[in-house]
């Protein structure tokens, strides 16, 4: 298992689609901030300003890893790379388990990376608004735990989602109309506006709420339990399809 | 034990049958040509035997066991299935480094790979440059990486030029000198009769024939087929007929009667006092009998 993991770092590595949209995922935190930088009139900050760099980073950074995860499987079979890759490790099982292991913990690696970017580049701008930052206190370490998490879960769902649709560029299609439109669409068409609440988007801004007084810790753990859950749902019927389906 | 073992194999489609109980062996040690024409179900078998695909009923074993089963499987086997399993904006050395650091081989036999298959000086180019030459080349270097004892090519010699496919040929001739057992599968009896020491011939998913290539070439000798054209070719097709004669009316109007000689039909033909303009023996060659097998007969040693 170790070995297919180090291949699949090596894989992540040797695609340059792949280092981009990671540096741009680095490189999002700085760019967030700079409206407020040369905005006319300047926005009213708080302490509390920098959680709103890191959820405004997370929204993005999720949708990131979400692609990348997809990529990462149905890549294989777009580029026919699947059959050499199932040629060196027949076993599928261990194939699917590799990628959720090496994609979730990209979409970790990249979260503490744009976190702690966003953190730093946040800190200056609120300083240079006269606005001292704590970067040890509950709430940003709270959230800052919140963005890894939500964005590692959604890197896992992405290699899952990749796994189980193979054309991908329907696995990414599909992807995103659920995540920007049918998730929105959803509670309208059923009258029902508290059912976004409950769906892998509602759960995640639960979820990067967990700092918020008014959300609470109790709720933001059951928006945790129930993303997981989705995710292992997803990936439990990944691992089905991956072990009966042909390779051609 | 035979390297490779296919047992009552079958793979359907939905209605369609892709393999149809298809049962041979390959042994070890020697080249073995699996021939078929386009859709006769060669490369299903293959992807079967190598684990991509699930076979509806019977067995593909490598060495007694499932390919998915094997301690080794890259070394143990190579593949190559097709030329266009790669990402094309990856290097061909980090294509390979990625399957070696995968299988547990170490990063030398890379550089070894590269320079057998004669890629050392494009290693650091990008597989979306490659000409479809230096793909198959890329290919058999993946499945050198483990110096396997088995080899399964699958129409390795598919969109090469000359010069691709004469390579091609000498490598295969070197890897058996080594020793390995190797399949490689074609639909051209031509591209492989080289190469081969054996034949194992499918149409329609069924097995055809199986045995040595020498015995193609016997068969190829000693199945005669005459020419010959008359005033009247409807008229004589019907007197070669009814002397027992296979006989074939082409579009230009001449008779071809296959297995008989030219004495048999010349008797036919003045029994029947027919005036004649030509008459002449075809040379029938291998690729003549590999049709005739695989458009009339089914299952059968040669």
């Amino acid at each position: 298992m170790n070995a297919l993991l180090r291949a699949e770092a090596r894989k992540m590595l040797t695609t340059r689609s792949t280092i981009l949209v990671a540096g741009f995922a680095l490189l999002y935190p700085v760019l967030s901030v700079l409206p407020a930088v040369f905005a006319r009139n300047e926005p009213a900050v708080d302490e509390s300003s920098i959680l709103e760099v890191l959820r405004g980073g997370a929204d993005v950074l999720t949708l990131i890893v979400l692609v990348l995860g997809i990529l990462a499987v149905a890549g294989e079979h777009r580029h026919g790379t699947i059959v050499p890759t199932l040629l060196v490790s027949p076993r599928r099982g261990r194939f699917v388990a590799a990628k959720l292991a090496s994609q979730a913990a990209l979409g970790a690696t990249l979260a503490v990376a744009a976190s702690a970017v966003g953190l730093i580049t946040g800190t200056v701008y609120l300083a240079s608004r006269d606005v001292s930052v704590d970067l040890l206190s509950g709430d940003v370490l709270l959230t800052a735990s919140a963005v890894a998490l939500v964005v590692t879960l959604y890197a896992f769902m992405g290699a899952a989602v990749g796994a189980l649709v193979k054309n991908q560029t329907a696995a990414v299609a599909g992807a995103l109309i659920w995540v920007l439109t049918v998730e929105n669409a959803i509670p309208l068409v059923l009258r029902n506006p508290g059912l976004k609440r409950w769906m892998p988007g509602g759960l995640s801004d639960r979820l990067l709420q967990a700092a918020d007084p008014f959300a609470g810790t109790g709720n933001a753990w059951l928006a945790l339990a129930m993303l997981t859950g989705v995710a292992v749902l997803l990936a439990g019927v990944a691992f089905v399809r991956t072990e009966t389906a042909d390779v051609h | 034990m035979e390297p490779i073992l296919i047992e009552k194999l079958t793979k359907r489609y939905g209605p369609v049958l892709a393999v149809d109980d298809l049962s041979f062996s390959v042994p070890a040690g020697r080249v073995t040509g699996f021939l078929g024409p386009n859709g006769a179900g060669k490369t299903t078998t293959l992807r079967i035997l190598l684990g991509l695909v699930h076979p509806t009923s019977g067995s593909a074993t490598i060495n007694g066991v499932a390919y998915a089963d094997l301690t080794y499987p890259a070394r143990t086997v190579g593949a190559v299935l097709e030329a266009t399993s790669f990402h094309p904006g990856r290097r061909a050395r980090d294509h390979l480094l990625i399957l070696a650091t995968a299988a547990g081989i170490g990063q030398s036999r890379v550089e070894q790979t590269l320079e057998r298959v004669g890629l050392a000086s494009a290693a650091d180019r990008r597989v979306g440059g490659f000409s479809l030459g230096m793909r198959q080349r890329l290919g058999l270097a993946a499945a050198l990486l483990g110096e396997p004892e088995i080899l399964v090519l699958d129409e390795p010699t598919n969109g090469l030029d000359p010069d691709g496919v004469r390579w091609l040929r000498g490598m295969l001739r070197q890897l058996a000198s080594e020793g390995r057992t190797v399949l490689v599968s074609s639909h051209l009896l031509s591209e492989v009769a080289q190469t081969v020491d054996d034949v194992v011939i499918i149409a329609n998913g069924r097995l055809v024939a199986h045995g040595p290539i020498a015995d193609v070439a016997r068969q190829a000798a000693s199945r005669f087929a005459v020419l010959l054209r008359t005033p009247d070719p409807a008229e004589a097709q019907r007197a070669l007929m009814a002397a027992d004669l296979e006989v074939n009316l082409e579009n230009d109007g001449a008779l071809v009667v296959s297995g008989a000689t030219p004495d048999a039909v010349g008797r036919a033909v003045a029994k029947a006092g027919l005036t004649l303009y030509e008459m002449r023996s075809l040379d029938r060659t291998l690729e003549d009998v590999f049709l005739d097998l695989t458009t009339t007969r089914e299952g059968s040693t040669l």
